[in-house]
């Protein structure tokens, strides 16, 4: 008997499977692996929201913050601040051409072609009025188009 | 052509449209070749379902970075195997931790196992073959069930042929000495 055995696993009949599988289980798997995967996927995603939430919460505060900061100084502080500035530069112009230009004609005309004496003049006529009051003027004729 | 195919079937999964439809498709095409292949390692079903979702959850993850240096087959029948050999060494460490006679529980187990209709012998060679270490087991499986050789063994497991045959041949001895020395 147990010599027959010995020889008996070799036999092909052992090749063949005697396991079976539940009616209609592959027909199902995908459907079930499918969900699971799903499942898988929501609960990443969650995790990683609710890891990011505390983060995602202090930068929300934080840029809540600077941008009414932002738009408080703005609407508060800066608009005037550019208004006077302008304002200054405009006087600056006059005085130095003083009668020849009229300060609202210098205004009107800045403000027609978008001209933002601030950014675009105001330190170099500055600087050319100290060195040299004749290349200021030239400069201004060009800048300005007169 | 089949693996033109499985080549369209991963580009269509890294698209994240047809993504869903992609892995269905890679279900159904393979799923029943490595259940088998797991159930032939594992041999009761509950536990091969177990070892065949986690293996297909790998393959999701791991398909964006496939490199396609193998066949889709041949790396995903690398990963149900690697699945089914942790499987097993933590089934062993239970057991050992948890009865005298390891046989006695995977016996049980066949003996309820409602999906399992072996007679006695083949119960016996199950339990013979379950006792192997497993990389023999693995390699025992694959050219006694699986009839491959040893070419493609090599090829989805990584390892030499010499090395698969003394593996095979180690089996062989273990297993006859099983059935020798049982009642």
């Amino acid at each position: 008997m147990m010599n027959k055995e010995k020889y008996i696993w070799e036999d092909d009949r052992f090749r063949k499977d005697p396991y079976k599988v539940p009616e209609g289980y592959f027909a199902g798997f995908p459907d079930r692996m499918m969900e699971r995967l799903n499942q898988i996927v929501t609960v990443k995603a969650m995790e990683k929201r609710s890891m990011m939430r505390p983060w995602m919460a202090w930068v929300s505060g934080i840029a809540a913050v600077l941008v009414i900061g932002w738009f408080g100084i703005r609407n508060y502080y800066w608009k005037p601040l550019q208004e006077v500035r302008f304002q200054e530069n405009i006087t600056l112009f006059v005085d130095f051409y003083g009668e020849e230009l009229h300060e609202g004609q210098l205004a009107g005309f800045f403000e027609d072609n978008k001209i933002d004496i601030n950014k675009q003049a105001t330190t170099e006529v500055n600087e050319l009025i100290q060195i040299d009051p004749d290349l200021a003027e030239e400069y201004i004729y060009e800048s300005v188009g007169f | 052509m089949d693996r033109t195919h499985d080549a369209e079937l991963i580009d269509q999964f890294r698209d994240p449209a047809q993504r869903d439809l992609a892995f269905r498709m890679i279900l159904a095409k393979y799923q029943e070749k490595l259940y088998w292949h797991i159930r032939r390692m594992i041999l009761v079903h509950e536990d091969t379902d177990d070892v065949l979702q986690n293996t297909f959850i790998k393959i999701w993850k791991g398909l964006p970075g496939f490199r396609e240096t193998s066949g889709l087959f041949t790396w995903m029948y690398r990963i149900a195997t690697n699945e089914a050999i942790t499987f097993l060494k933590a089934r062993q460490r239970e057991r050992a931790m948890i009865a005298d006679d390891p046989d006695d529980i995977i016996k049980g187990r066949l003996k309820s196992d409602p999906y399992f209709d072996g007679d006695e012998l083949f119960r016996k060679l199950q339990i013979a073959i379950d006792n192997l270490p497993p990389k023999q087991k693995k390699v025992f499986q694959m050219k006694y069930f699986d009839e491959m050789t040893y070419g493609d063994m090599a090829n989805i497991l990584g390892t030499s042929v010499g090395a698969l045959k003394a593996s095979y041949f180690h089996a062989v001895r273990k297993i006859q000495t099983a059935f020798e020395t049982s009642d």
